[in-house]
């Protein structure tokens, strides 16, 4: 006897092919979440400010021993460029002043507690040289601080001061000074600003590799620096948009 | 199915909005641009924020070299599982033959994050950008086909109450390297003096750290 072959009927084909295609997309979407779950994704990047040390495969044997090393050349017709300019310096009673106002900073403190940290860099704070501004040699602001811990911290709900920085350099100080209310996890450093001419710590950041689940400024803050956008990238649409650029 | 359509157009939208509204940090200023050579090969080790040689006008320390069988394409090909969106456009200065001149490049590069700190998007990009001339690639006998690149950091740099950041290149350039690897290439870290030390310091919202050594990686 023979059995009945079924046909599929032409509406079972399409919800076939359409089920067949749900699978794939599906498989497509969540392909990345499962891999990543299981912890067999190639792809992922450590949560880390920088890469690890070592990884990857060995690259001697591959390629053998890296090329000839580039030389610093003559001019050639490019021209010489013409002496830049002095950049501002610190100085040692700089670095010990802002140093003790950041130490001072009621934020900083709340933010640091009880956590032993280090002072991993320092340098200045200038002004800068940008297209919305006329070339001239940056001024001193104050120092910069990266402030490192021995194991990342978390920072919840703590008011952490920020410089909105003016390209322009039309106010004084350049930047629009706002306190957001903070919360992150896995902070190794902050990056700290002291404003040597106003005698304040400017901004703390979280550092590289920080998550911030939240950065809120306080209600009714309006952003009064410019938000000069890569919709402009025409010098001559950028002056026009400043009104020239001049400080 | 007209519903269907307004939403794809919403999200569309949305996504737009948020490429408008990504910066780009403001030029900065060193005391080390130079010109580099090797043969007849010759290139800035800054790239400028306009096409203007100027100490005055410089956005990022030349810190990368691809060599051997590259192209700006290969390049970003390489790298396009991790760094997939686009930035703003800088300028290479660059001559493929000193006799022939000098020529600009424009790149935007490609970043690992299209607005840090908007809306459901991390707080940092990473983000490189390669230059060459009109056929998207460098020949001198030493370093076969090459290009050359900046990189750099994006902190919180779609705009809100949040200050925005631009800069790391030493740490941003390790990265780089250490993808290539990931993705089964070789990498020299640090392979080569290109003269453009910066220390750490914060200019405006430029944060510089370098360390003037370049790194090579092998394009097959």
């Amino acid at each position: 006897m023979n059995e009945p072959t079924h046909v599929l009927r032409p509406r079972e084909r399409v919800a076939l092919v359409v089920l067949v295609l749900y699978a794939l997309g599906l498989a497509f979407l969540l392909g990345p979440v499962i891999r990543t779950a299981l912890g067999t994704d190639a792809q992922s990047v450590p949560d880390l400010a920088g890469p690890p040390a070592s990884s990857g495969p060995a690259t001697q044997a591959a390629v053998g021993a890296p090329p000839a090393a580039a030389a610093l050349a003559a001019p050639d017709g490019d021209g010489a460029v013409a002496d830049a300019p002095p950049l501002p310096e610190l100085t040692a009673v700089d670095q010990a002043r802002a140093t003790a106002l950041m130490q001072a900073d009621r934020h900083f403190r709340a933010i640091v507690g009880d956590t032993p940290y280090a002072i991993a860099r320092v340098g200045p704070w200038t002004t800068s040289n940008g297209p919305w501004t006329a070339e001239k040699t940056p001024e001193l602001l104050g120092v910069s601080f990266v402030v490192s811990f021995e194991k990342a911290i978390p920072i919840a709900d703590k008011t952490m001061p920020g410089a909105i920085y003016d390209v322009t350099e039309r106010r004084s100080p350049p930047y629009q000074q706002v306190n957001n209310r903070v919360d992150a996890t896995g902070v190794s450093n902050l990056m700290v600003l002291v404003d040597l001419r106003t005698g304040k710590v400017a901004n703390i950041s979280p550092g590289l590799g920080a998550e911030v689940l939240r950065m809120t400024p306080p209600p009714g803050f309006r952003r009064e620096v410019p938000n000069l956008s890569n919709e402009y990238p025409n010098p001559a649409e950028r002056a026009a948009l400043t009104g020239g650029g001049d400080r | 199915m007209i519903r269907r359509i307004v939403i794809a157009f919403v999200v569309l939208t949305a996504l737009s909005a948020i490429v408008g509204v990504a910066r780009q940090a403001t030029a900065a200023t060193t005391s080390h641009l130079t010109l580099l050579s090797l043969r007849e090969d010759r290139w800035r080790n800054y790239d400028f924020t306009e096409q203007t040689v100027s100490s005055n006008r410089v956005d990022w320390a030349v810190s990368l070299m691809f060599y051997n069988n590259a192209t700006i394409n290969r390049v970003k090909s390489h790298l396009g599982n991790e760094y997939d969106q686009t930035g703003s456009r800088q300028n290479g200065r660059l001559s493929d033959n000193v006799n022939a001149g000098y020529v600009w490049d424009q790149d935007g590069g490609r970043k690992t994050t299209l607005c840090p700190g908007g809306p459901g998007q991390p707080d940092e990009a990473r983000h490189y950008r390669i230059y060459a001339d009109g056929d998207d690639r460098l020949y001198n006998l030493d370093w076969g086909y090459w290009v050359f690149g900046s990189d750099h950091y994006d902190i919180e740099e779609c705009p809100g109450g949040a200050p925005a950041w631009f800069g790391y290149s030493e740490t941003a350039e390790g990265w780089i390297t250490w993808r290539w690897r990931q993705n089964g290439r070789a990498a020299f870290d640090d392979w080569s003096w290109f003269y453009n030390p910066e220390p750490y310091r914060v200019e405006g919202d430029h944060i510089w750290e370098n360390n003037g050594y370049a790194s090579a990686l092998h394009v097959p």
